[in-house]
């Protein structure tokens, strides 16, 4: 096993739904459980993914990991160290270290910005001030994301969604970052830049050495690029292991309806009856009782109802189920 | 040299084709109508000689499409977006708007004439002349003279200069704190938030004419006073609509991505809140220039503005009131002046609210 980089330990973020009106100020409507006590290590050079349906709290999952969202418990550590309990320059030091890719590319860039500022403004921020120089790595950094140099001068409008996703990749590299958040960074985009990005993602990791926290929901995408993979249901883990296995033999009743969603290109086995999860993800807010996943499981007993399955490893996996399909 | 004959190739041709537009704009679509008819002609050609043999045409109707691309370096598809920057677009669709493009000239020549005013008043207007007191209009006094004799048609245009300062200064000054307050009430939240929002509510509970006069009263009446009192009284409007369009700005993740990259709270105000401010905040300058202008001619007609002999108009109009039926033209004509101009910043104002808003493009 590799060098750890990035580790939470328990972590969680609860959202307090309350609503203010004339006579009752904050009245307690009920916590919203977005991050659930998560525990997981990112391996550095690595691409860690998290896939899960829509609301189940990857994005904020990998928002706090890099302290864009206060946690409401738990600690991150970034190599040894606790980021929630940074000092000023520690902090700069972290913010240097980590970076984000969007999914969206129209309201990740800000529109009234040249692309040169817009790539520039970390290196701005991180003191190189003078303007030749950064400029000059500014071009460095289009040409390594394949933006042609006399781009330099425009604005986002002028560019296609692929250009732009580009445009935010080269700002996330600018600073020489180790830790990359993919926060669905490629499902805005057409199947075909989806691949480019893909690939230029991939080529960036061997020469950069990076590390890549991959947030989809896009399962294909996911087994393409991923060494490892996390599925998340509700806020919480419930299977874990490398993409072959995972894939080839799930463990969770979940993740076996997740790859079941995924079309097959083939017609001859299309017809195939498939098990399709049915039904919408249940309240975060008042979530079911013991296994979070019951209401939907086919395998469900009493036993589901009553206490919440632990995250359990076995060997290179883990999971968290009472009724595992081995 | 070749770029300035091509230029002037361009020229004639566009007023050729009757696309001169004052802006210039014509030129981008001409541009793109020249390689259209080039194209055309191309095929057109193409359709003569499969006249002769039919068989030859699809060849040579493939290859006519691939003249524009010979001439230019070939470019992906990703290449075809529009070069219309944010100005260009603004002044395309004020001229587009008749309304706006009236309300546009009408200021630019008031703002002309306040600003070479010495130069273009036919009398002083200071100058008293009891001899003539209340002359009706003639070929020497255009619109007549005052109860002192003055003329009056130098006094409004020498009164533009007023209103042009009154319209601009304390709404350049209300518009900048109410922005950094609303900016920082908006983005900080909280008690920050809380404390600033009381004060705009102070400001905003109170009728804005009762609380400049009450500024006015206690500072003593004078025109440098009306630029602090106006000042007081706006800022908290334009505060709350910042706030507002601040805490919308502030969840797109262009911030948070400034956020990640460790950009200091200022500096994502100045940098990236304030640019996406802006075009609300221009229609809310043009909004109060003719609201500002009004306060001061009540003030003034209210006795706590300007004071004589300052040829403000809402004064001229106070001081005319008393021989209204007498000599009607004293009152009426620097009213007939604060009403086009309040009316022409009002076109604009309603016709860049309408350019500005994404509800009503097309």
């Amino acid at each position: 096993m590799s060098e750890i980089l990035l580790s939470a330990k328990h972590l969680k973020k609860y959202y307090q739904i309350s609503s203010s009106t004339l006579f009752s100020s904050h009245a307690n409507r009920g916590i919203v459980k977005a991050v659930d006590d998560i525990t997981l290590d990112i391996p550095r050079g690595k691409t860690l993914s998290l896939v899960g349906e829509s609301g189940c709290g990857k994005s904020t999952l990998g928002r706090t990991l890099i302290n864009l969202i206060d946690p409401t418990e738990g600690e991150v550590l970034f190599n040894g160290k606790n980021i929630y309990a940074f000092n000023a320059q520690e902090e700069k030091a972290f913010r240097k270290a980590v970076s984000i890719i969007f999914q969206d590319p129209y309201a990740s860039l800000n529109p009234r910005m040249k692309v040169r500022d817009l790539i520039g403004e970390p290196l701005l921020t991180h003191g190189m001030k003078a303007k030749k120089e950064r400029y000059e790595r500014v071009n460095e950094l289009m040409k390594i994301t394949g933006l042609k140099a006399e781009y330099a001068n425009r604005y986002p409008h002028q560019f296609s969604g692929g250009q732009r996703q580009r445009i935010g990749i080269a700002r996330a590299l600018a600073l020489n970052p180790s830790l990359i958040v993919c926060d669905e960074a490629v499902s805005a985009l057409d199947v075909s830049i989806q691949a480019q990005i893909l690939n230029l993602l991939k080529q960036l990791q061997r020469d950069f050495n990076l590390t890549y926290l991959f947030i989809s929901h896009d399962l294909s995408v996911v087994r393409y690029v991923s060494d490892e993979v996390y599925v998340m249901y509700l806020g919480q883990i419930v299977e874990a292991g490398t993409p072959k296995a995972l894939f080839e033999k799930p463990i969770h009743p979940y993740t076996q309806f997740l790859i079941n969603a995924v079309p097959i290109a083939d017609p001859s086995i299309r017809d195939r009856e498939k098990m399709i999860l049915e039904g919408d993800l249940p309240s975060a807010i008042n979530p079911p009782s013991g296994c979070r996943f019951r209401t939907r499981c086919p395998y469900a007993t009493e036993i589901c109802a009553n206490s919440c399955p632990k995250l359990i490893t076995q060997g290179e996996r883990k999971f968290a189920c009472h009724h595992p399909l081995m | 040299m070749i770029q300035k004959t091509q230029f002037f190739k361009e020229i004639a041709l566009e007023s050729k084709l009757g696309r001169l537009t004052p802006f210039g704009f014509g030129r981008k679509r001409l541009k793109y109508m020249m390689s259209v008819e080039a194209t055309e002609a191309g095929k057109n050609s193409d359709l003569d000689a499969s006249k002769d043999s039919k068989s030859s045409k699809s060849s040579k109707t493939s290859k006519s499409s691939k003249m524009p691309s010979s001439e230019q370096p070939p470019r992906d598809a990703e290449d075809l977006v529009t070069d219309e920057g944010f100005w260009q677009a603004l002044f395309k669709s004020i001229y587009r708007d008749k309304k706006a493009l009236v309300g546009l000239i009408m200021v630019s020549l008031f703002i002309l004439i306040a600003l070479f005013a010495p130069w273009i008043v036919p009398h002083d207007p200071y100058a008293v002349d009891m001899e003539k007191v209340l002359t009706a209009p003639n070929k020497a006094y255009v619109i007549g003279t005052d109860f002192l004799g003055r003329d009056i048609l130098s006094r409004i245009i020498y009164g533009a200069r007023i209103s042009l300062m009154i319209g601009l200064v304390p709404t350049l000054i209300s518009l900048a704190i109410g922005t950094f307050l609303g900016m920082v009430s908006g983005y900080f939240g909280g008690k920050v938030d809380y404390v600033i929002m009381r004060l705009a509510d102070v400001c905003m509970a109170f009728p804005s004419l009762l609380l400049a006069m009450v500024v006015m009263y206690t500072l003593g009446a004078s025109l440098f006073n009306i630029f602090i009192a106006l000042s007081i009284v706006n800022w908290g409007s334009t505060s709350r609509i910042v706030r507002a369009q601040t805490l919308s700005i502030k969840e797109k993740e262009f911030v948070e991505a400034a956020r990640s990259i460790g950009v200091g709270r200022f500096k994502i105000l100045w940098r990236h809140i304030l640019p996406n401010c802006i075009p609300s905040l221009i229609v809310l300058f043009t909004l109060s220039v003719p609201e500002a202008i009004m306060s001061e001619a009540s003030l003034s007609f209210l006795g706590v503005g300007a004071q004589p002999p300052t040829p403000s108009w809402g004064l001229m109009i106070s001081r005319g009131k008393e021989f209204l039926f007498s000599s009607p033209w004293v009152a009426i004509t620097p009213g007939i002046a604060i009403f086009l101009v309040v009316i022409a910043f009002n076109f604009i104002g309603d016709g860049l609210r309408d350019a500005l808003d994404p509800y009503t493009k097309h």
